[in-house]
């Protein structure tokens, strides 16, 4: 409305009339002249300029053009609706097309080995879909197609294909390559959905360390769960602007999102370690049919693990075909009486405090009776009393009265106090999840019962995991301090520099370094002279203790179930690596720690210093057959035989 | 060789021009630059991703609108009666070429439809280049309608269905559309009789529902139009990201070169829909002002054509605003989702060369009526200005045509 009245403002004082023929070319004069002119005249050329208006030609060139406005004048309310009425309606809609939430999942990071060997890395995985009605062909003739490129049977898929019209799925976690192979037969109606997906190259050799994801990308078990935090890359859902033809605007991008970086979590584990241990360990537990077994390589320096295998274990690519069982680690999180292998922490106790000198001698009597309790040798049967023995005899035979008299040395609340200090009852300090408390009985039960620290002198009445085991012989291979027992190195980037590393406690001094190496040439007399000979390794000085034990279930020993296990320490001139094997309840009369554990540390240690690259410590020469033969320091061959016959039960 | 020649913008004799040429000429300054700026915007995205050179269409578009000046001045300076004396060889011409792109091989097809002659790096698209001699031509004969004998009424009609007919067939419904409503509206403005229009414009009607009926992709159009959103992602898009894009603008925009719409959501951002990429960045305000600015163009040819002494240059002065402010009208009313989608460029501001030929062509025209009509010299080849630059042998010989 007030642009028509504008407009007829417009139109009036502009028009004047126009001559209704064509021919008159000059104008009359202007009218802005005339509207100097005298009223009179004005007052008439106005009458004359509304007369005009009726003229066909003029209004018709005013109609024209007032179609022009009109619409306008139409253009000018619709942009008034657009962009004030709803316009914010409208931004919101253009927003949230602009706008695209990246996915809030990043690639996890991988795992990799001491050598860089990787264990754990996230791939791209498909699942493939179908929708039958749009594939327009046969759907016998698609189902050939699809179980050739994806090598499945022909008549699975036919079956899936014709259990519904749409979103058939038809495979999960198919690799890059098969769905290439599904892109190249063009079919029509076909979804290939890609998904993250962790993959394990080294299938089940690190199943129970490395643990596994969900489908969600979440860690569940082992260090897929325990490290999650380093694992997880830093999941920042970003908001970015994109464009129509899907491109990313950059200029909103956050900054550093390019920058994705290349961490990797680094292991302290060598692969070729971890395949001598599990090959000598699952071999072993075959042999003996045992129910499981753990064999582990400990560098005591620091406590680093170079290898953790538990057997059985399960493939993490295939964690939904495991039993549950499987998941935990049973070399952390499961106790267990350590037995013999226990006594040359005793030992080191007895001796740090000073109430046991290495040249001693200590009367084994073959069988005590404590408070109506009867204790004997696992010789006694047939070995009677041995009378006094030196303190390496002791360990060499095992004996358990021998080890009864070193301990009752000590005040048994001065005993308890050691056995704290060195870490029992309290749960070690690792990177691997799940580990318990280990357990110790209370002071006062060792005060007022003598028969505790007796049973303990000779590692029963006391559980620990096999793990808290190697820590303890861990501070007699490394001069007498505890260390934290660890799987992770750290974060390395592709140049190998740490970004990460994790904060462990300082190593704590428990022994002194004379007493932790006197403990451990002790225990090489186990290896060359004692129950230990079937660790021995030609060349290698190494120290050992045996282990077999009656495994205990509630508090009461299971009769026939023993659980052997071994301990070496090496080299023994400057040790460094401690080698555990346990296996538990293996099978047979000739089931010990000397039979099924020792060759299982055996076959360990001579991986380990081919793998890298100890030097032997006493000269070695070859007997006729080709086999490396000791030599002692007069030249002479060592011999090391093994009695296979008559087996040393309760060592 | 002026100096309006090499610079065209710059044209020392418009200071002796009457005030009505002058202000045209400033608004049609004010558009093209106002259409450059926009297109810098709007083609900076596509032309980077499409050309390595954020300017590669600024710069093309550029020096077509350096050409379409030089036409521009060049028709400011030549009496219009020189000019409707060769309109009808022209318009013949553009005929011509207009059936050329009918013959196969020598048409491009572009989307679907084959409305270009390619000659080597230029494409010409006679359906644009006909419409300033469409102007000229109706003006001309409806002009004196009444004084012509039926025959050469029926020629030039017949000329004008062909015209019309060579351009609906390629298929180009929207300008065939803007070509017959400019010649309906010159012949409404005319006087011609009312029987006659309508019975026009019922056959043009029948025309257009004959070809929508016949091709499928107009009438998707069509319905899209009534509801883009049922169908956003499919025949309503392009309507859709338009909308999208205006709403986005709000009431003060987003900012010069802000759009976000044009990062390949909206389709043809710097040809048909350079309308939606300057509503969003200059908001409701930039386009009232836009709007403004046509109303006034419009008004301004208004007043050349009341003011016109000769019918004839009544009827160009009319039919160039017709031209102009029709075609953006219609441009925006399709931005806006109040026509259906149909591809017609925005004069002065879109991409490409035919267009702003044309439409500078058809300002030219505009204000040369508005010289002749009001300016008392221009007819006068003493009084022309310009003494000072020289050359005054040249300048006569060129007056001397007059």
């Amino acid at each position: 409305m007030l642009l028509d009245v504008l407009l007829n403002n417009f139109i009036v004082n502009m028009a004047r009339p126009l001559p209704p023929t064509v021919s008159q070319r000059r104008r009359p004069p202007q009218p802005a002249r005339r509207s100097q002119q005298s009223p009179a005249k004005s007052q008439q050329s106005r009458r004359r300029r509304w007369s005009a208006l009726l003229d066909t030609r003029q209004v018709r060139l005013i109609l024209a053009c007032a179609v022009l406005l009109t619409g306008l004048t139409g253009l000018g309310l619709r942009l008034i609706k657009l962009q004030l009425l709803e316009g914010k309606e409208l931004a919101t809609i253009a927003n949230s097309q602009q706008t695209l939430d990246l996915p809030s999942f990043v690639p996890r990071r991988p795992v990799v080995d001491s050598a860089g060997a990787v264990l754990a890395v996230d791939e791209s995985a498909y699942i493939l879909y179908v929708h039958p009605s749009m594939v327009g062909k046969p759907l016998d003739e698609v189902s050939v197609l699809l179980a050739e490129a994806l090598n499945q049977p022909e008549a699975e898929i036919l079956k899936k294909l014709r259990s519904a019209d749409t979103g058939v799925e038809i495979i999960d976690g198919i690799s890059e390559n098969t769905a290439r192979r599904v892109r190249k037969l063009y079919l029509d109606g076909i979804d290939l959905i890609e998904h993250p997906q962790r993959f394990y190259p080294q299938n089940d050799l690190f199943g129970a360390i490395v643990g596994y994801v969900n489908g969600e990308g979440q860690g569940q078990a082992g260090l897929e769960l325990s490290q999650e935090d380093q694992l997880a890359r830093p999941g920042q859902e970003t908001r970015v602007r994109r464009m129509g033809d899907g491109g990313i605007i950059p200029t909103d991008l956050p900054a550093g999102f390019l920058h994705q970086d290349d961490l990797k979590l680094e292991l302290t584990l060598d692969r070729r370690i971890q395949r001598a241990t599990r090959v000598a360990l699952d071999r072993q537990l075959a042999n003996f049919g045992a129910q499981r077994g753990t064999a582990m390589v400990m560098d005591a320096k620091d406590g680093s693990l170079l290898s953790l295998v538990v057997s059985p274990t399960y493939d993490p690519n295939r964690f939904y075909d495991a039993d549950v069982e499987l998941f935990r680690n049973w070399a952390v999180t499961d106790l267990y009486e350590p037995g013999s292998t226990f006594k040359p922490i005793n030992v080191a106790i007895a001796l740090e405090s000073g109430a046991l000198k290495p040249s001693d001698f200590i009367y084994d009597a073959g069988q005590l009776v404590i408070s109506e309790h009867i204790v004997q040798n696992h010789d006694y049967s047939y070995t009677g009393g041995r009378g006094a023995i030196s303190i390496p005899h002791i360990l060499q035979v095992s004996s358990n009265i021998g080890m009864v008299g070193i301990v009752r040395k000590l005040a048994p609340s001065s005993y308890h106090g050691w056995l704290e200090k060195l870490g029992l009852g309290k749960t070690i300090t690792t990177d691997l999840p799940s580990a318990p408390a280990s357990q110790l009985k209370t002071l006062e039960e060792f005060k007022t019962s003598p028969i505790e620290p007796a049973t303990a002198s000779f590692g029963q009445g006391l559980s620990l995991t096999p793990l808290q085991l190697a820590q303890l012989h861990a501070s007699l291979a490394n001069g007498g301090k505890i260390v934290s027992p660890h799987v992770v190195k750290g974060l390395v980037d592709s140049n190998g520099n740490y970004k990460w590393t994790p904060e462990r406690p300082e190593p704590r001094r428990v022994f002194s370094e004379e007493t932790a190496q006197t403990v451990v040439e002790m225990m090489e007399t186990v290896v060359t002279q004692g129950s230990g000979r079937t660790a021995a390794i030609p060349g290698y000085r190494i120290g050992g203790k045996t282990g077999t034990a009656q495994k205990a279930e509630n508090g009461i020993y299971v009769a026939g179930a023993r659980i052997t296990s071994f301990v070496g320490i090496l080299p023994v001139n400057d040790p460094r690596y401690v080698v555990i094997a346990v296996v538990d309840e293996p099978r047979g009369e000739n089931a010990y720690g000397s039979t099924v554990a020792a060759p299982v540390v055996k076959e360990i240690t001579q991986s380990l210093v081919s793998t890298l690259g100890i030097q032997p410590s006493q000269p070695v020469a070859f007997d006729p057959e080709g086999n490396p033969v000791a030599l002692d320091l007069e030249g002479n061959p060592v011999t090391a035989e093994v009695d296979q016959s008559g087996g040393v039960w309760g060592d | 060789m002026q100096l309006r020649y090499i610079f065209p913008w710059f044209d020392p004799s418009s200071l002796k021009w009457s005030a009505d040429a002058r202000v045209l000429r400033w608004l049609t300054l004010l558009w093209l630059s106002i259409g450059l700026v926009v297109l810098c915007t709007a083609s900076y995205v596509t032309a980077a991703a499409d050309n390595a050179d954020g300017f590669y269409y600024l710069k093309r578009q550029f020096i077509w609108a350096w050409i379409g000046m030089v036409l521009f001045n060049l028709i400011i300076h030549t009496p219009i009666r020189f000019i409707i004396g060769m309109a009808h060889w022209f318009l013949i011409s553009c005929l011509g070429l207009i059936l050329l792109t009918h013959v196969p091989g020598l048409g491009a097809t572009v989307n679907g439809a084959t409305r270009w002659l390619v000659l080597g790096p230029i494409s010409l698209q006679p359906s644009e280049l006909i419409k300033p001699f469409l102007v000229l031509q109706g003006a001309r004969i409806f002009s004196q309608w009444d004084r012509l004998p039926w025959p050469v009424r029926w020629r030039w009609l017949g000329t004008f269905a062909v015209v019309l007919g060579a351009i609906l067939t390629q298929p180009n419904l929207s300008t065939a559309s803007l070509c017959g409503m400019l010649l309906w509206l010159i012949a409404l403005a005319a006087g011609l009789p009312l029987k006659q229009l309508g019975g026009t414009a019922f056959a043009g009607f029948m025309l257009a529902v004959l070809s929508v009926s016949r091709n499928e992709y107009q009438w998707l159009r069509i319905t899209s139009f009534l509801n883009p959103w049922a169908d956003s992602q499919g025949d309503g898009y392009q309507l859709v990201q338009s909308l999208l894009a205006i709403g986005s603008g709000g009431v003060t925009g987003t900012g010069f070169g802000q759009s976000q719409q044009k990062m390949f959501y909206l389709p043809f951002q710097y040809t048909d829909f350079i309308f939606s990429v300057f509503a969003e960045e200059f908001g409701l305000i930039g386009g009232i002002l836009l709007l403004t600015l046509l109303a006034i163009y419009a008004l301004m040819g208004l007043r050349v054509a009341i003011k016109a002494n000769r019918d004839v240059h009544q009827l160009i002065a009319i039919g160039v605003i017709i031209l102009l402010i029709g075609q953006s009208i219609l441009n925006i009313a399709v931005a806006t989702g109040s026509m259906p989608t149909t591809g017609l460029p925005m004069p002065m501001m879109s991409y490409g060369g035919n267009s702003i030929l044309a439409s500078l062509v058809a300002a030219g025209l505009l204000i040369r009526v508005a010289r002749e009509s009001s300016d008392r010299n221009v007819i006068d080849p003493l009084r022309q200005s310009g003494k000072q630059f020289g050359q005054p042998t040249r300048r006569r010989s060129l007056s001397g045509k007059r």
